[in-house]
């Protein structure tokens, strides 16, 4: 009988040992989270409450709210660096590179993800080696060929360009997704007559929706922020210049006025949230399917 | 539904100016009645006001001709010129300083040498001469037109001074140190605020580090390396080490940099700052009231019989790239333009430019930068400061940059004179 109690007990003890670890171990990890979160929040916090501060405040008290707020910092960035025709280029530069994408990486998936045979697979790990070449490697041939082809000076080029540095991750990523569907939804199209173009636009689309709002948050987020390549290829020309070649103009060689530098940056920084926001949960579907297939 | 018909509505309403009003990818810079200008005023400061005002005048007195402005920042400047020059498709005139990667243009044909466009304009007699010089390369070229230059004095704040028991600016090295001390026991966290990490703490050091040299050997160290091996380069970086452990420079200046010297000269914190005048323009009035310019004490058996600061004319030049030549005439009346007392006097008054220019005007608006450059002018027999030599336009460019990150080893406590000088000598190496 104290037997069976003890024996009874020592599981009770173990579960509130476990349970009190367990409390321990949530506690840790909320704790750990929370940092985190705040990690990620505070140059968010820094950057918008400088925004408002003159200079010397920034340095002074750098995260302290601002006391006496200037709030003129937005309209001065906008206006000394004409950040607004500067959104206008990198919104259509952006948006010309992305569409430019989907129309390359769609049908090059699409076909990946349908063959099976050795040479697919080869041709998807060729795919896969762009992800080898970095960006300064790849900067004089790119400036020889903008230079022969008469495109240098023009976003034109740009709007070449990206797609092709973008690709490599784009459909591997896509002919993942696109391997997740049924070969029997494609059977039973093909039995209704659809033909590839209807497969591939009525069926494997809409299925890898979420793997397609990945794609372009991930690629939104290379075009907007690219820098090296707009600046060397497209060039500070005012009517053409993207948002990050025009933010830095605001920075002068000696005194820079740090609180109008900030407001460009968080201008910068609105479109990128807002696609964010636009295509937050398909990018979560996608992950989240990810996970669940692990 | 509602979110997708909101993105196209925001996608369409961004695009539809670019593809419509903006519909040619290519600018076009090719017309001969636009001059496409390359400069670094950046928008914001007062000489990119003057300068937007001076090419709205030069437009008007030419009618027919329109100035192109492209604007970038020192260092893109220079990157975005020399691709775009690889390209042909360079900026017709370019502005900006003589130092680093733009030393070389002339030799390489990036630029062209405008010296026989100074006589050939009548130009010659307007620049000072020693601007001529520091333009001038090895090879007796004129680089590009000298533009504007900078003083680089040290400024006192008197009233933090007075404040610790320091009644008068410190001349010697001996009244530094002794004011060093009264400073940090008035509770400061140093003397001088300086950029430990960055330019300005290597000019300072650079200068210090003179006080044994003599112009010419300073200039062959800073062109060749070997501080290691030079007794009087080596003395000099003794001199500075012996200020640093003296407590001279704030704490931690190995960590600081410019903008937090400006802020803590601006914000009346810090009692002393070797300040270009590009950032004296700057002092806030309360700040600019109470504070003296000078230059850096030098010790009594230095080579220099008194205070040193640092000043030149390469602040901007205007350029002429192989693209202007070909529009020569539009070139020549935008020189003109520029190097007019008109322009000049306007420069100088509304801008606190240091300008390369004789015959300039006072700049009421900005006393520091006029007292800066009054400290040079003969008062009593003598002027105020001597001038060391610049190290920029003897360091090669691509020992730039490590050169100014190899300044942090000086500002840390704990090098001696020796490891800073290899410090220097391997920047030359990297």
């Amino acid at each position: 009988m104290s037997t069976t109690k003890q024996a009874t007990r020592a599981p009770r003890g173990g579960a509130r040992r476990s349970g009190r670890s367990g409390r321990v171990l949530w506690g840790v990890s909320h704790g750990l989270v929370w940092l985190y979160a705040l990690a990620l929040v505070l140059p968010l916090y820094y950057l918008v409450i400088s925004s408002f501060k003159k200079t010397t405040d920034i340095f002074d008290s750098p995260l302290t709210p601002p006391v006496d707020p200037v709030w003129h910092y937005f309209e001065d960035a906008i206006r000394y660096a004409r950040l607004d025709l500067a959104l206008v280029n990198s919104a259509l530069v952006t948006a010309a590179a992305l569409a430019l994408t989907l129309l390359l990486a769609l049908p090059a998936s699409f076909a990946l993800a349908r063959s099976r045979g050795r040479l697919s697979a080869l041709l998807e790990r060729i795919f896969a080696m762009g992800f080898l070449v970095p960006t300064f490697a790849a900067l004089v041939p790119t400036f020889l060929m903008a230079a022969y082809t008469g495109l240098f000076h023009t976003r034109t080029f740009v709007i070449l360009l990206l797609p092709a540095g973008a690709l490599p991750l784009s459909v591997v990523l896509l002919t993942q997704f696109m391997r997740t569907v049924p070969p029997e939804l494609e059977e039973s199209a093909r039995v209704d007559g659809a033909t590839t173009w209807t497969v591939l636009w009525r069926v494997f689309v809409p299925l890898s929706m979420p793997g397609i709002a990945t794609v372009l948050l991930l690629n939104f987020l290379n075009f907007w922020n690219e820098y090296l390549y707009s600046l060397v290829i497209i060039g500070p020309d005012t009517s053409q210049r993207t948002i990050q070649v025009a933010l830095p103009t605001l920075q002068a060689n000696q005194a820079t006025e740090y609180g109008v530098l900030m407001a460009g940056t968080a201008v910068t920084l609105i479109p990128v949230y807002i696609v964010y926001i636009v295509l937050q949960r398909r990018m979560e579907q996608a992950l989240i399917s990810g996970a669940v297939k692990m | 539904m509602r979110r997708r018909t909101m993105l196209a509505g925001a996608v369409s309403a961004a695009l539809a100016p670019a593809l419509t009003s903006c519909g040619a990818l290519d600018p076009g810079n090719d017309d001969p009645d636009t001059l496409v200008v390359h400069n670094m005023f950046t928008a914001g400061g007062a000489d990119s006001e003057v300068y937007d005002t001076v090419c709205d005048t030069f437009e008007r007195e030419n009618p027919g001709s329109r100035i192109k402005n492209l604007v970038s920042g020192g260092t893109d400047l220079v990157n975005v010129y020399e691709t775009a020059r690889l390209a042909g498709k360079e900026a017709d005139v370019v502005m900006v300083n003589l130092a680093e990667k733009s030393l070389s243009w002339s030799e390489l044909g990036a630029t062209v040498p405008v010296t026989r466009y100074l006589d050939d304009w009548g130009l010659a007699g307007r620049v000072i001469p020693q601007a001529l010089t520091e333009w001038t390369d090895p090879q007796g070229r004129l680089m590009g037109f000298p533009w504007s230059g900078f003083t680089w004095p040290v400024a006192f704040n008197t009233a933090l001074l007075e404040a610790a028991g320091v009644g008068d600016i410190p001349r010697t090295v001996d009244e530094m140190l002794a004011a060093a001390d009264a400073v940090r026991s008035a509770g400061a966290k140093g003397l001088v605020a300086i950029g430990g990490n960055d330019w300005s703490g290597q000019k300072l050091l650079m200068q210090v580090m003179q006080a044994y040299l003599q112009p010419a050997d300073a200039e062959r160290l800073f062109r060749e390396a070997g501080f290691a091996d030079d007794p009087d380069a080596l003395r000099g970086l003794a001199h500075f080490v012996e200020l640093r452990d003296a407590g001279v420079f704030f704490d931690g200046a190995q960590g600081l940099n410019a903008d937090s010297m400006n802020t803590d000269f601006y914000s009346g914190r810090a009692p002393v700052a070797s300040l270009i005048s590009g950032t004296l323009a700057s002092v806030p009035p309360e700040v600019a009231e109470v504070t003296e310019l000078g230059g850096w004490p030098v010790p009594a058996d230095s080579v220099y019989d008194r205070p040193t600061a640092l000043r030149g004319y390469t602040s901007t030049g205007i350029w002429i790239s192989p693209n202007g030549e070909k529009k020569i005439r539009l070139v020549e009346r935008f020189v003109k333009h520029f190097y007019s007392e008109e322009t000049t006097a306007r420069f100088v008054r509304d801008a606190g430019q240091v300008t390369a220019l004789k015959d300039t005007v006072d700049s009421p608006d900005f006393p520091l930068i006029a007292e800066s450059v009054l400290l040079s002018e003969e008062s009593g027999g003598e002027g105020e400061v001597a001038y060391a030599v610049l190290p920029d336009l003897f360091v090669p460019a691509a020992v730039s940059q490590p050169l100014i990150r190899a300044t942090s080893v000086a500002f840390t406590p704990g090098n001696g004179a020796e490891s800073i000088a290899r410090a220097l000598d391997t920047a030359y190496r990297s």
